[in-house]
């Protein structure tokens, strides 16, 4: 069932009802376990669907349940091979074509979050961070929590246990409200914003492709105007979605962990990744990243070269990363763009570092004019490299690039950063002297005053729906 | 381990990491409070601390340490 479908509100309306008729820990657990089992059962035409990914599960579950009594690193490395394999198999990606693929439709939602989850497991068990045993249903319950199931946030299993079902959950009026004012929140985001991002791009994207001899500037600022759609799209289609989960979760007692801090207030490419889709880069971070960066460092260790080395970790993890996105050819040229934007970053620090030193480094990059700068350039590189997400067949893409030339990209890519970089400095100078008076404050937190603007944002909500027309869906959802 | 030694020996890896020869340590004291305490430093810092100590630490143990509170505790657990 989407998230965003009638029939979404009347499950969770049943699961948090249900969850609050008793307390005792194992009825709550079944009702969570039962509650997963419906939305995954939501998605199945034929009981059939579901087989590769209960076959995944048991993959999983019989891994870490070797690990936790034989901890081997070569039983690690096999089981992290063998759960790779499988999953690269099920998503059926375009390069590995030849080895065949099930001859039957199955169910491919949820998978890519599932096998972060089940890759934790595996190394924390491993490693004897997780010691307590964990039951096939409890593994059920965290790996195929509904709230994360579509698009995740990755949430640890640490975390997770301590509200599975046992949380002491005390709703009060307050909780409750909040909880509905994330969620509302994150509708009007994805329904409003996004959606209507959506269908601006979705109206300019075809002009890209169209036959005909557009001139350069014309060419140019369409495509740096679909291109900056697509972000806000994008962004407020995902956090809006992170703010229905995390608010439906408050009424289950689970707090789940947040996927962004405000990202395009970042002023570096690594840093933009701290704030953006957080809970995937911390996985990388802890999963790919450290142990990879500890290799190296005991294999040159050298202080002097940490920062090559790093640059280099930096690639290779954003490369992955990128690559995890999708299953074609470009998103190999997404990770690479990813990778060498990590890697440059690193490279400008260390050049940066060298040649002015660490304090008048530091000094410089606090200066309003390098800040608006850098910010500028990190978005306006983030997003060019996102039209890997939205020309999936390498054909489509590099016809488009082609058009443009490097010159086009070039242009947009400063067109773009110049107008991001402006727009911050316009907040920047506006947003302090927008100060409403203290009387409409107390008016709008007022009880009567936060159910107006609920109400209100409901009513945007459903007027903007009924124009367009259409039921947006969740674009992390497939990758 | 007694805390005040690890404090004492932890002090002086930090020191010799980050190359700062003032530098004092707090329970509190995060990445932000420390120059050049970023992703890289602190698998260096990881490392100089495992050798410098004998002990081991995971990937889970190092990506979720918060603060140097967090870091001496760990160590008095495994030592």
């Amino acid at each position: 069932m989407s998230l965003t479908s009638p029939l979404f509100f009347a499950f969770l309306a049943g699961v948090v009802l249900a969850y609050h008729l008793n307390a005792s820990v194992s009825y709550r657990r079944a009702v969570l376990g039962l509650g997963n089992a419906i939305f995954i059962g939501s998605y199945l035409t034929d009981y059939t669907q579901v087989l590769p990914l209960i076959a995944f599960l048991l993959l999983g579950y019989g891994c870490v349940s070797v690990l936790s009594v034989w901890k081997s690193s070569v039983g690690l490395g096999l089981g992290i091979l063998g759960v790779l394999a499988y999953y690269v198999f099920l998503k059926r990606f375009s390069f590995f074509d030849d080895f065949g693929h099930l001859p039957f439709p199955y169910l491919t939602i949820g998978l890519s979050y599932i096998l972060f989850r089940v890759l934790h497991v595996m190394v924390d068990v491993h490693s004897g961070d997780l010691d307590e045993r964990i039951d096939p249903l409890g593994f059920f319950r965290y790996t195929c929590n509904f709230l994360c199931f579509v698009s995740g946030p990755i949430q640890r299993y640490q975390d997770f246990r301590t509200a599975d079902g046992t949380a002491v959950v005390e709703l009060d009026a307050d909780k409750v409200f909040q909880a509905f004012a994330r969620v509302v929140a994150g509708y009007a985001k994805f329904v409003m914003i996004a959606a209507v991002a959506e269908y601006a791009f979705s109206f300019l994207k075809p002009q890209l492709f169209q036959a005909g001899d557009p001139s350069f500037a014309k060419l140019c600022i369409l495509y740096a105007v679909a291109a900056s759609l697509y972000t806000v799209y994008l962004y407020y289609n995902f956090s809006g979605y992170m703010d229905i989960v995390i608010g439906s979760g408050t009424l289950l007692g689970q707090t789940l962990p947040e996927n962004f801090d405000n990202p395009f207030s970042a002023s570096s490419f690594l840093e933009f990744w701290q704030r953006w889709h957080m809970t995937l880069s911390q996985w990388f971070k802890f999963y790919l990243f450290n142990p990879l960066v500890m290799l190296l460092m005991s294999c040159f260790p050298a202080p002097a070269l940490t920062a090559y080395l790093g640059v280099f970790a930096f690639f290779v993890t954003f490369l992955v990363m990128g690559v995890w996105h999708g299953t074609t050819a470009v998103f190999v040229v997404y990770g690479l763009l990813m990778g060498a934007g990590a890697s440059i970053n690193k490279l400008w620090q260390v050049a940066c570092t060298e040649r002015l030193g660490k304090k008048r480094y530091k000094t410089m990059s606090e200066t309003s004019g390098y800040i608006y700068f850098a910010r500028g350039v990190t978005i306006g590189y983030f997003v060019l490299a996102l039209t890997c997400l939205w020309t999936p067949e390498l054909l489509d893409f590099a016809r488009l690039i082609g058009r443009l030339g490097p010159a086009g990209v070039l242009a947009a890519f400063v067109g773009i950063a110049l107008a991001f970089g402006s727009f911050w400095w316009l907040v920047d100078r506006v947003a302090p002297r927008l100060t409403a008076p203290a009387i409409f404050a107390t008016a709008r937190d007022s009880l009567v005053g936060r159910n107006l603007t609920l109400a209100s944002q409901i009513m945007a909500i459903v007027a903007v729906t009924t124009l367009l027309h259409k039921s947006p869906d969740f674009v992390y959802k497939a990758f | 381990m007694d805390r005040d030694k690890i404090y004492a020996k932890l002090t002086s890896v930090f020191r010799d990491v980050f190359d700062e020869d003032d530098l004092s340590l707090m329970p509190e004291t995060t990445a932000e409070d420390v120059d050049g305490w970023d992703s890289l430093s602190h698998i260096r810092l990881v490392l100089a601390v495992s050798k410098s100590f004998g002990v081991k630490f995971s990937a889970s143990e190092i990506g979720g340490l918060k603060n140097v509170g967090e870091f001496v505790e760990l160590i008095q657990k495994k030592t």
